[in-house]
């Protein structure tokens, strides 16, 4: 009897079988959107078939319970099969590896269900944490403390500076200009000149001054009517109407800035064990801090709000286990795929 | 830079031309012109993307035009390294593979060429690893598909020889594009885990790309324990394709996620 199961189990007709049921189920859930509120697929489908899909559990496919049920079979498959066709495999080393590799990825994804914990941090500059928003919005305690010092974006040169002229309500026309350049305007009698750009303009000791590469406090220092003798004027992106720079007809320049694409935006972030900073580092996207078996990832921010950032916390176990599948995943299909290319 | 992009479609132009002339005047030469007409086109591509990496200072492999140009150079260059490691003379597939090169410039055309700066997600040197190999994957793939697609369309007892010699390509085709797209998607997890914090997140992308792994790795096994190949796996290999192209392009455009910047 128990010969016969594992027969069954190990059979490659099994695993064609567990492979047209895996793809279909993964089709299910690459087409219907996942994840989504039960409004959203009312709309999608109507009220009987939006509501079916949440029933049948097809807006959460990869942690539906029959999803799970399927992938355990098939790792059931695998791994008896590589067992029962041991005498075939062990001269194989290139087919043991393969096989062997998908069992520890199914060992990860299983490590990972049970181990892992995922979340975010949101947090305003000077904020500490001690706790982390977990899977559906539970409050998850970290075992040391998270501090944001410091949030920072910088931009690619794209970015764009436009004067417009301004009648009264009236918009008269507007041109894109440049630091030591004139306003190019062709329908308006205005002359001006761009002195300097201030990405974060400030007013120090010394006058006016830069504090930050920031787009804080966008400001450009403009001289008009070609008064080169005169102090410059300044006109401020977040603030149109603080200069209260108009020419003698009665125009008025009034400054947008456009911001060109984001290159990075960064944190600098700091790990705190009673009250004792254990660790500061600057996190990018793309490039996470590590603490205590927790990475900290770069994850958003809010343009509105410049001293904001959303940082995503992960804690998983799994990442040894799947990375080792990978390494033994690719050595064992050159040493499989060699001996076929020869 | 465009001139070079714009020569190298013309050479494929004449690949088809030189091979068509060839054969209306029953010329034996018309195979060797044609191949040497597709070599200096690949040339020029291969110039193309050379200028393209020096003017953005960074692998032209962010967007969708850029992954397109380097897997059609991908598919032309595996195509030369199997006919030169094929026993048996492949030099009449040449005018497929250049039809292919047209349609695939083709299409390109309708794409956003210009050089944009990176976004902050794309700014890392898992960029030229991950989508290299996904697209060499790609561009291998679709060569097993042309093959299979010219296998399928070879119905007549005088071309007997030739088909069988293509059996042999299709699989060798086939297991290097798999080999490449396991590389791909494993880079492409140690890419997000390392940007993300998750290996693995069933965003559209991923799942397509595992829905593909997952049929060839079917078809694979299909050929080693029951015995499909021939028409059967040449069938494989062109609905596998499918998949590639909904894999590349449909998830693209129809679905959003993670990927979603290789539609800018």
């Amino acid at each position: 009897m128990m010969n016969k199961i594992i027969n069954s189990l190990s059979s490659i007709r099994l695993f064609f079988a567990f492979s047209i049921i895996l793809l279909f189920a993964f089709l299910l859930g690459g087409l219907i959107p996942q994840g989504q509120p039960l409004d959203a697929y009312h709309d999608m489908f109507g009220h009987i078939g939006g509501a079916w899909v949440v029933d049948l559990r097809l807006n959460d496919v990869f942690s539906s319970f029959w999803f799970l049920a399927i992938m355990a079979g098939a790792a059931f498959n695998i791994t008896a099969c590589t067992i029962k066709q041991w005498k075939t495999i062990k001269p194989r080393p290139g087919l043991f590896l393969t096989h062997f590799a998908v069992i520890l990825m199914f060992a990860g994804g299983i490590t990972r269900g049970i181990f892992s914990v995922r979340g975010s941090i949101a947090l305003e500059t000077g904020e500490t944490r001690a706790e982390f928003m977990g899977p559906e919005g539970k409050s998850v305690p970290l075992p040391f403390e998270f501090k944001l010092k410091d949030f920072k974006i910088t931009y690619w040169e794209n970015e764009k500076h436009i004067i417009h002229a301004v009648k009264g309500e009236d918009l008269l026309e507007s041109v894109e200009v440049g630091e030591g350049k004139d306003a190019d305007f062709k329908f308006v009698a205005m002359n001006l000149h761009v002195v300097k750009f201030y990405p974060n303009f400030a007013v120090g000791e010394k006058g006016p001054e830069n504090i930050s590469d920031a787009r804080e406090n966008p400001a450009l220092a403009v001289i008009l009517n070609g008064e080169k003798n005169k102090k410059p004027s300044y006109l401020f992106a977040k603030y149109p109407d603080f200069h209260g720079v108009t020419d003698t007809s009665g125009i008025r320049p009034i400054y947008e800035y456009s911001p060109g694409s984001v290159k990075q935006f960064e944190s600098r972030i700091a790990i705190l064990e009673d009250g004792v900073e254990k660790m500061e580092k600057t996190i990018s996207v793309n490039s996470p801090a590590y603490y205590k078996g927790y990475r900290f990832y770069q994850s958003g921010y809010d343009d509105k709000n410049l001293n904001f950032s959303s940082i995503q916390v992960s804690k998983d176990p799994s990442v040894s286990l799947i990375y080792a599948g990978f390494a033994f995943l690719m050595i064992g299909l050159t040493w499989v795929f060699w001996r076929e290319l020869k | 830079m465009e001139l070079t992009q714009k020569i190298a479609f013309a050479l494929y132009f004449v690949t088809l031309g030189v091979t068509l002339l060839g054969f209306l005047l029953a010329k034996a030469w018309k195979f060797r012109y044609a191949l040497f007409s597709l070599a200096l086109g690949w040339g020029f591509s291969t110039i193309y993307i050379a200028l393209r990496w020096a003017s953005a200072g960074r692998a032209p492999m962010s967007n969708q035009y850029e992954s397109l140009i380097f897997l059609l150079w991908t598919f032309i260059a595996i195509y030369f390294i199997l006919m030169y490691l094929s026993a048996q003379p492949l030099e009449w597939l040449v005018p497929w593979v250049a039809l292919l090169a047209i349609i695939t410039v083709g299409v390109g055309s309708l794409l956003d060429k210009s050089i944009s700066p990176l976004v902050p997600a794309l700014q890392s040197n898992w960029l030229l690893i991950h989508v290299s190999t996904v697209m060499a994957g790609y561009g291998a793939l679709a060569l097993s598909f042309l093959i299979a697609v010219v296998f399928l369309f070879m119905g007549a007892p005088a071309h007997a020889a030739k088909r069988e010699a293509l059996d042999p390509l299709m699989l060798r085709s086939c297991i290097i594009g798999f080999w490449m797209l396991t590389l791909g998607i494993i880079t492409g997890a140690v890419w997000a885990n390392s940007a993300w914090g998750s290996y693995w997140s069933w965003d559209p992308k991923e799942t397509w790309s595992l829905i593909t792994w997952l049929f060839y790795a079917m078809a694979i096994h299909l050929r080693r324990t029951r015995g499909w190949k021939h028409v059967k796996f040449a069938q494989l290999m062109a609905g596998g394709f499918v998949l590639v192209l909904f894999t590349y392009f449909g998830v693209n455009y129809l679905l959003s996620g993670l990927h979603s910047y290789g539609r800018q």
